[in-house]
């Protein structure tokens, strides 16, 4: 039996079988493009939200320290220039290196009797950006005064 | 019709579809995830600007019950000798304008100074003889009471923090 190779691509294309095997594999193929594309989403979205709890926490721990500062007496030992605390890691997990700096103002701007405490928080292994606060303690502060 | 019915039967391509669904289903979800994280930062990085906000409007009040406290001219605590010190208290009216517009640009009449952060200010009033505080025997000084009020200013001069706070003095 002789059969026209021209007849031969018409019956095969005209069959319907292994159809389904196409269908399934191209719809994977778009399906795993697809998914890649939310994949990265998803991923840039955690990233997000851990730099945003990340920031919130450090500038918890850097508002914390402020508010003890504050409680310190204006003399304490630890308010005086060139020997505040050495840095020193602190917040959940102990991911924050804290630390501080203090500068004693002689006036008229900013007036006499008051610090200049600057408190600086680092992210451990982390690319982000220290949390800088900087806030002036002033002698009149003192409840014992 | 009878073609229409026909193609809506057969369940060629019915893979293909319901891929294209789910795909679009997750992609909604992947974008909502994203519209969630970006709302998240923003709220940090407001609530982080608040923090700073806040402690300069703190050190420009605390500067200036410094400056209160340590002045020893008692002329200079009851006469408007300084610009930020408003001595009548909330009667004056001058300090009508205190809770909307303070002026510290240098020229007068300001009733308001710049603190030494920048964008921050201070002003005070002395409001007058503390309440209950007249009666001291043994000390024929008063006790004087003043507000203290310190405020810190965007780039635009907008005022984006206020610190009220109380300060007595006896002379």
């Amino acid at each position: 039996m002789r059969s026209d190779p021209k007849e031969k691509i018409t019956r095969i294309l005209a069959s319907e079988q292994g159809y389904s095997l196409i269908e399934i594999l191209i719809s994977v193929a778009i399906f795993a493009i697809g998914i890649l594309g939310i994949a990265g989403l998803q991923i840039r979205a955690t990233n997000a939200d851990t730099h945003s709890r990340l920031f919130t926490e450090a500038y918890t721990v850097a508002t914390d320290r402020i508010e003890t500062i504050m409680l310190l007496p204006y003399s304490d030992a630890t308010l005086v220039p060139g020997s505040e605390l050495p840095p020193k890691n602190a917040g959940p997990g102990n991911r924050y290196n804290l630390s501080y700096t203090v500068v004693n103002n002689a006036g008229p701007t900013p007036p006499n009797n008051t610090k200049t405490i600057t408190v600086r928080v680092q992210i451990n292994q982390s690319i982000l950006p220290a949390v800088t606060l900087t806030f002036t303690k002033a002698q009149v502060q003192d409840l014992t005064s | 019709m009878n073609n229409l019915k026909k193609t809506l039967k057969n369940e060629e391509g019915s893979v293909l579809f319901f891929t294209l669904l789910i795909l679009v289903l997750m992609a909604a979800a992947g974008f909502t995830m994203i519209a969630n994280s970006v709302l998240e930062s923003n709220i940090v990085r407001n609530a982080s600007s608040h923090t700073i906000n806040f402690y300069a409007a703190e050190s420009a009040a605390m500067e200036a019950a410094q400056k209160l406290d340590d002045e020893i001219d008692l002329a200079k605590l009851t006469t408007n000798n300084d610009d930020w010190l408003n001595p009548n208290g909330p009667s004056d009216p001058k300090l009508a304008v205190l809770t909307t517009a303070w002026d510290f640009d240098g020229s007068a009449p300001d009733n308001a100074e710049a603190g030494s952060t920048p964008n921050t200010a201070f002003t005070t009033m002395r409001v007058g003889v503390a309440k209950s505080a007249s009666l001291g025997i043994e000390n024929p000084d008063l006790l004087y009471e003043y507000t203290v009020l310190g405020r810190y200013y965007d780039s635009n001069n907008n005022p984006m923090a206020m610190i009220e706070a109380g300060f007595l003095k006896r002379y």
